[in-house]
């Protein structure tokens, strides 16, 4: 109980401590509002644009989940395919490296002029973002099995579907699961750069979109909101991870026990 | 009781790739049901042994013949190696699942071996929550779930306290008077070596080879009482000066 109670008023400290710092800077440096707003013009610029920022979340969260899921399902099955056949590890790896070596904003830029604006390009940017940390964090837990126990199945004549079933597949759970956390922030930061390129005009919009109109019309408070907002949606996505990482690792694997102290 | 298949190497030689030689012209013979204990210095082709009688590596030279039962061979590992995402019922029943064995067979497999180890308690646990010993227990178990004949063990007592050791080592001598399987044993441990087998083979180094064989002449059963016996102390005293003429070589 009282380990909870610091897990809850240590952050809030913290938080307190920033926003004063927040306040203390604007006031210190005499910071006009269209440089830095003061936090209560940030939650005041939530209800302003409330509705608003409910529709673009929405808009970024399609986005945003469209791309993680692609990533995470042909991410992982590609991995599958990896680990079994040397010949495909190493003719495609190299690529899909190279690949990740790309920046964001470049691939957006090019998405953009193959698909066109509009929620296919932001979902493929979401996606080609997400895929890379999925490949390598599951094709490095398929690929990881202790040799004693490869040894074992090997003895016990296991074919090679059961030694993927039985031992690959858990084994790489854990990785797996690491590798989708990173890609669930980055599909959101992924839709998010990809809507600043690839946002429609039609007011359907997402954070992104929004983000480049409110620093248009100078409405700062609204950018700050809506960048929050962002935040608030990236973590939107990791608590869903986490949830699914607890439901299938919960009972035996040490990532998911409680922290020791 | 059952036999184990008789188990002879004739001159084998093992090298990795364009590597040294890991042994060199190694001989032994264990009989059916036979307990050969195999010490030797860190580093001498152990492990490599057992894996070449285990058929999961093929020697380089020479040959192992393998006469009367067919081999079923098991291997328990230095480490428990359980699954850890698995109970113990589902690690104990794994060769049972492997062979295809369905969900209801599997299950009282699993409970009669957990009985037997005792670990009748502990079917719904994970691996997480087992002490190393109970972890060995589960992989004694899993080895002999499917009454092999033929018994690998890869010094899978070395990491437990020398209570829980002597404990295992009783029990297995146990499992061994009902089953009758042909072992071979690897320890760092003398008196374990002594404890167990039949026969001690002596390893040396560089390339590995039979240093000594001793033909170990106190009586079955043993128990724990056998460990108190002048007898079995001088023997594990003759070993033990045997290893260190090995050793100092």
């Amino acid at each position: 109980m009282k380990y909870l109670n610091a897990r809850i008023i240590l952050p809030l400290i913290t938080g307190a401590l920033l926003l004063g710092l927040w306040y203390g800077l604007k006031s210190v440096f005499n910071l006009h509002d269209f440089i830095l707003p003061a936090p209560h013009q940030v939650i005041q610029a939530f209800g302003n644009e409330g509705s608003t920022l409910i529709r673009a979340t929405f808009v970024t969260f399609l986005g945003a989940g469209t791309g993680f899921i692609a990533s995470v399902v042909i991410g992982f099955s590609l991995s599958l395919a990896l680990v079994s056949s040397r010949w495909l590890r190493y003719g495609i790896y190299p690529y899909i490296l190279f690949m990740q070596m790309i920046p964001i904003i470049a691939t957006a830029a090019i998405i953009v002029i193959l698909f066109d604006v509009g929620l296919q390009s932001v979902a493929m940017i979401a996606f080609l973002i997400g895929f890379f940390p999925i490949v390598a964090s599951t094709l490095q837990g398929l690929m990881s099995v202790p040799v004693e126990q490869r040894e074992m199945f090997a003895l016990y004549k296991a074919t090679p579907m059961q030694e993927l079933i039985l031992l690959r597949i858990p084994n790489c759970l854990p990785y797996f699961f690491t590798g989708a956390k990173i890609a669930a922030t980055l599909a959101v930061i992924g839709s998010v750069t990809g809507e600043i390129f690839a946002g429609s005009t039609n007011g359907s919009g997402g954070l992104g979109f929004m983000i480049v109109v409110y620093k248009s019309e100078l409405k700062i408070d609204a950018l700050y909101a809506a960048t929050l907002t962002c935040c608030l949606l990236g973590f939107s996505f990791v608590g869903v991870i986490l949830y699914f990482k607890n439901l299938a690792l919960g009972k035996w694997h040490e990532s998911a026990l409680p922290d020791p102290k | 009781m059952p036999e184990g298949p008789s188990i002879q190497l004739e001159n084998v030689c093992k090298s990795f790739d364009e590597g040294p030689l890991v042994l060199d012209n190694f001989s032994l013979t264990a009989n059916p049901s036979e307990i050969i204990a195999i010490v030797g210095p860190s580093g001498c082709g152990k492990s490599t042994l057992l894996r070449l009688i285990a058929d999961l590596l093929p020697v380089s030279n020479g040959c192992i013949h393998k006469t009367g039962t067919p081999a079923d061979p098991a291997f328990i590992f230095q480490d428990a190696t359980l699954l850890p995402w698995a109970t113990v019922s589902d690690n104990i029943s794994l060769p049972a699942r492997l062979k295809g064995v369905n969900a209801e067979s599997r299950a009282s497999l699993a409970k009669e071996w957990a009985k037997r180890v005792g670990l009748d308690h502990a079917l719904g646990y994970y691996p997480r929550q087992l002490s190393g010993g109970m972890k060995m227990r589960v992989s004694i178990a899993r080895a002999l779930s499917q009454f092999p004949n033929l018994l690998l063990l890869d010094e899978p007592f070395g990491a437990l306290d020398a209570i829980t050791r002597n404990r295992l080592n009783e029990d297995l001598l146990s499992l061994h008077e009902q089953s009758g399987w042909t072992a071979f044993f690897v320890t760092h441990s003398v008196s374990e070596a002594v404890f167990l087998s039949h026969k001690v083979i002596i390893m040396g180094n560089h390339p590995g080879t039979v240093a000594a064989s001793i033909d170990n002449p106190i009586p079955f059963p043993r128990n724990a009482a056998t460990r108190e016996s002048m007898e079995f102390q001088q023997c594990v005293a003759d070993a033990t000066a045997r290893l260190h003429e090995v050793l100092s070589k």
